[in-house]
């Protein structure tokens, strides 16, 4: 097997496993139900401080000046920073434009201003009490409509029209395209401000020594890829920054590199001792980092037959007052979706903007899900208008294996097709869609709707370092036989922990008491990027291939010397190496462990793995290059009941169908996949974070930002379809956005179903479907 | 600050702290007693992931004040198991994949264990109900139903303790 990006050849075989593709419970999860594990909001350091943040009320507005004296004679203050007393260089994980305290302009409801440091929480807050700012308010950009407006306010002065970023990537002649066809379509949609509601608030812990070195126990998803942008932040060099991730509660896409955690060790390096820094539930909506709200102009062409011939798009995205990853997520939502479907000409172009709302980053999905809500509402339009069904005008145009599409994406193991008709066979569809069509005649106040949207995404995105892609695994062996997982692709309760576990437990029978996955350490685990763009199963469980046959050879061979037998006559069997020929003659692993510790002195057997995915390398220039090897795919359905009375929705069903090629723990992917579906019930029917005219957001707590609870979420049915993703050592694609893309279209589709309205606004609120309702019945 | 003298038990043990008349329940457990697996997940009563047994009641101990426990029986997730024998919660949480980050877990087990008290068969919309306060973001609440259905068994059947 090559091992350059370039080789597209590689072809792993389906093995015969006895515990991947099982059902286990989380390795991790008895600590969990037991309140044992210890969260980032939970530990505490000798010494320990707290840190708390002064935030900024205005949207936009000067700093005149600050006055500390008083909150610095607190007792119980060690500390106040100002942007003016502290050292500090502008940050960023894309544009470097955030300062960790304010400088001389604050550009949100929520920036920080100071910080202080104190013996515990309460005497924080008195001493933000006492800091006095003098602001100049300044004129604000409340809307991504009004940021290029000629006379807006500048947010950056770097960035004129308050523009970050333009992208164009056209691919092909499309006007023509658009002149000839039978079927032109155009419609436009804008997807809303969603919060992850992780229900542990951001938050970390840290700790300076003597040489200069900081310790961050952080609730991050890229611990050793966040080290760099948290290095520059402090202005340290890189080296001098450790990160450790406990378990923490959820995250969603919002933990990668958040200023929480280097403002927390820069409070800690100025008070000289431990600082905790976490956020409260209201700081955390007020600066999170909530999903990027994008407006799409999309314009399709098609032939009489439903064939795809062409797709512009234009997008506004509203990245708020500094950058995160908004590019990278604009980039996502031009044209991710275009592996899914065979459209030779595809055109994008996009505008991301600043604005005086809270920075807005990563959620599950990284901008194809806003895609796919304007992408799949609008060919459901498009299906109506040829005439066709919802499935077979996808069905007409969708991927193979081996697609290459305009940008140079290569498509391996695609089951879309299984994952389409399994939909509509499960949910009843079709018979489904006549028998509310004939319901929907009646004088019922009751309307009945069944929708669909297919839906894919990555495992793994190749667009953030040129040189690197891929993963790695280090296994080491203890004197004991127990095996140790090193790995630099962290469990946010996603379950990779369990996942690697079952790779070890499967390949190298071993049982799970005798298998430990670490938290990551960046002192200790192999470099790799962390939990995003779906990563952490493809690359992980191919780089925990490659590291788990490093370690069966040697397993084999200081058993074949143990055993006076040949390597061929030897197999693993239930923690020993086994004779084929006769299996009374068998070693167990800790004894082979012994004999390595013994003969290479104190040194443990190691594995080790690295996985490169085959055929994907950095996009050049125009961004054309294969970004992915391991495409996930699924379809999504929904099927509800509008009250037509009262505007309500009740979602009496939902499936999610998916290929994830060979499944690991099929538990944990039902998990994921109802889990992916309830948060796109909320996105799509109820989460919106607002904002008033004033700048402040208006729903900052749970009680009026409402997210799905036991109450709200129907049945969801959860199905893979048989697959082998052969790019990857176990045959293992990732579920972890994939799972959440498709239902906010399926269930806008389901409405349009039920009552012949379509809402180009996310969320579908029960008040809008009234008003639209009213409207439609000339009311 | 005032501060008073708080004498209750949690988890079957007579304890006696001196604590701010402003702490809430769940700050006296964590921050005093050093039982960490009562989580904070809003601060506001709204999230349920501060949830513990008091005098028997499910109650959300970040809207408790810690006077308010005078006297009081306390149950928080540390005190479910007995010994190592888990709780058929518990076991049912664990079985049915119900736990993902587990942030929400203590909370929601505790709010199970009350639920199944008042309703030890369950229909499905007493378990929605009994856990509406108790929000989970990761696993859209299926593998929860289907725990709370089999904890409903376990314990019809006098399985755990």
């Amino acid at each position: 097997m090559s091992l350059t990006t370039k080789e597209s050849e590689v072809r792993y075989e389906k093995g015969d496993y006895s515990i991947i593709g099982s059902r286990r419970p989380y390795v991790d999860a008895i600590d969990k139900v037991t309140g044992r594990t210890v969260y980032v909001t939970d530990i505490s350091l000798p010494g320990m401080l707290h840190g708390r943040a002064l935030r900024s009320p205005h949207p936009h507005a000067r700093i005149l000046n600050i006055d500390t004296s008083a909150a610095e004679k607190l007792p119980g203050v060690k500390c106040v920073l100002t942007g003016k007393n502290v050292r500090q260089k502008k940050w960023g994980p894309v544009t470097k434009d955030e300062y960790l305290l304010a400088i001389d302009k604050v550009n949100f409801v929520g920036d920080e201003v100071a910080a202080v440091a104190a013996v515990d929480e309460e005497t924080c807050e008195e001493a933000l009490s006492l800091i006095k700012v003098e602001y100049e308010p300044l004129p604000a950009v409340l809307s991504m409509y009004d940021a290029m407006k000629e006379g807006a306010p500048q947010i950056h002065g770097e960035f004129p029209g308050n523009v970050n970023h333009h992208f164009h990537i056209p691919r092909g002649d499309i006007e023509t395209v658009f002149k000839n066809a039978y079927f032109v379509h155009e419609g436009q949609y804008e997807a809303s401000l969603e919060y992850q509601a992780y229900i542990e608030p951001m938050g970390g812990v840290s700790v300076w020594d003597n040489r200069g070195n900081v310790t961050i126990y952080a609730g991050i998803q890229t611990p050793t890829w966040s080290r760099n942008d948290y290095a520059v932040a402090l202005d340290v060099p890189v080296e001098k920054v450790r990160i450790v991730q406990p378990p923490f509660g959820g995250g969603f896409g919002a933990k990668l590199s958040q200023q929480v955690h280097p403002l927390g060790a820069l409070i800690a390096r100025h008070a000289k001792q431990p600082v905790r820094f976490c956020l409260d539930r209201v700081e955390d909506f007020q600066c999170g980092l909530p999903r990027v709200p994008m407006h799409f102009k999309l314009k399709t062409a098609w032939d009489k037959d439903g064939k795809y011939l062409a797709k512009k798009v234009d997008i506004l995205a509203d990245q708020g007052a500094y950058a995160s990853y908004g590019a990278a997520i604009t980039l996502t939502a031009m044209y991710r979706i275009d592996i899914m479907y065979q459209v030779p000409i595809v055109h994008s172009e996009a505008h991301l903007v600043y604005t005086n709302k809270v920075p807005t980053g990563c959620f599950r999905g990284f901008g194809n899900s806003q895609k796919h809500f304007a992408h799949e509402s609008h060919l459901d339009e498009v299906a109506e208008h040829l005439g066709m069904e919802p499935d077979a005008l996808r069905l007409r145009n969708i991927a193979v294996p081996g697609y290459m599409n305009p940008h140079g994406w290569k498509a391996n193991s695609v089951e879309i097709e299984a994952c389409i008709k399994t939909g509509m066979a499960r949910s009843d569809f079709h018979e489904k869609r006549k028998k509310f069509f004939s319901f929907n005649k009646t004088e019922s106040k009751i309307k009945k709707g069944i929708g669909m949207a297919p839906c894919v995404h990555v495992s793994g995105n190749r667009s953030f370092i040129k040189p690197f892609e891929g993963g790695a695994v280090l296994l080491r062996m203890n004197e004991q036989g127990k095996v140790f997982v090193y790995c630099n692709e962290p469990d946010m309760g996603q379950g990779i922990r369990t996942t690697l576990t079952m790779c070890v437990a499967d390949a190298l029978k071993l049982d799970f008491d005798h298998i430990t996955v670490p938290d990551p350490d960046t002192d200790i685990v192999p470099f790799g990027l962390g939990c995003f763009a779906s990563r952490g199963t493809y690359m992980a469980t191919g780089a925990m291939h490659m590291a788990v046959n490093d370690m069966k050879t040697k397993l084999i061979k200081i058993a074949s010397q143990i055993l006076e037998l040949p390597e061929e006559d030897l197999t693993l069997e239930n923690g020993a190496v086994v004779s084929l020929s006769d299996p009374s003659k068998k070693v167990g692993y800790p004894e082979i462990a012994w004999k390595h510790v013994c003969d290479y002195p104190g040194q443990h057997m190691l594995g080790i793995g690295h996985f490169t995915p085959a055929g994907v390398e950095y996009p050049d220039e125009k961004k054309y290059n294969n970004i992915s090897g391991g495409y996930a795919f699924g379809c999504h359905v929904a099927e509800v009941e509008v009250n037509t009375e009262t505007g309500q929705v009740k979602v009496n069903e939902m499936w999610g169908i998916h290929d994830v090629g060979q499944p690991i723990n099929e538990l944990a992917l039902e998990g994921q996949i109802q889990g992916g579906l309830a948060q796109g019930y909320g996105w799509a029917l109820m989460e919106h974070l607002r904002y008033g005219t004033d700048g402040k957001i208006i729903n900052a707590c749970f009680l009026d930002y409402q997210v799905p609870t036991a109450a709200d979420i129907p049945k969801i049915n959860a199905e893979l379809v048989d697959s082998f993703e052969w790019t990857t050592g176990f045959g293992a694609k990732s579920i972890g956005e994939c799972c959440f893309i498709g239902i906010a279209p399926a269930l806008q589709n389901a409405i349009y179903n039920a009552i012949g309205v379509r809402f180009y606004e996310l969320p579908i609120t029960a008040e809008k479907i009234l008003a639209a309702l009213r409207e439609k019945n000339g009311l | 600050m005032q501060h008073k003298e708080l004498r209750f038990k949690v988890n079957g043990q007579e304890q006696q702290v001196f604590v701010r008349t402003n702490w809430s329940l769940a700050q006296v457990l964590r921050d005093k007693l050093g039982l960490l697996g009562t989580k904070i997940g809003c601060g506001e009563g709204e999230c349920g992931a501060c949830t513990v047994l008091m005098n028997g009641k499910s109650v959300t101990s970040c809207l408790v004040m810690a006077v308010q426990a005078e006297g009081a029986e306390i149950v928080t997730i540390e005190g479910l198991a007995n010994g190592d024998t888990l709780h058929p919660v518990q076991e049912a949480f664990v079985e049915a994949g119900a736990i993902q980050c587990g942030y929400c877990t203590p909370g929601m087990v505790l709010s199970t264990v009350a639920l199944l008290e008042k309703h030890p068969k369950p229909t499905e919309e007493e378990i929605r109900e009994g856990l509406t306060g108790n929000l989970c973001r990761c696993t859209g609440y299926q593998k929860i139903f289907e725990a709370v259905r089999l904890a409903a068994e376990k314990i019809a059947r006098g399985a755990g303790r």
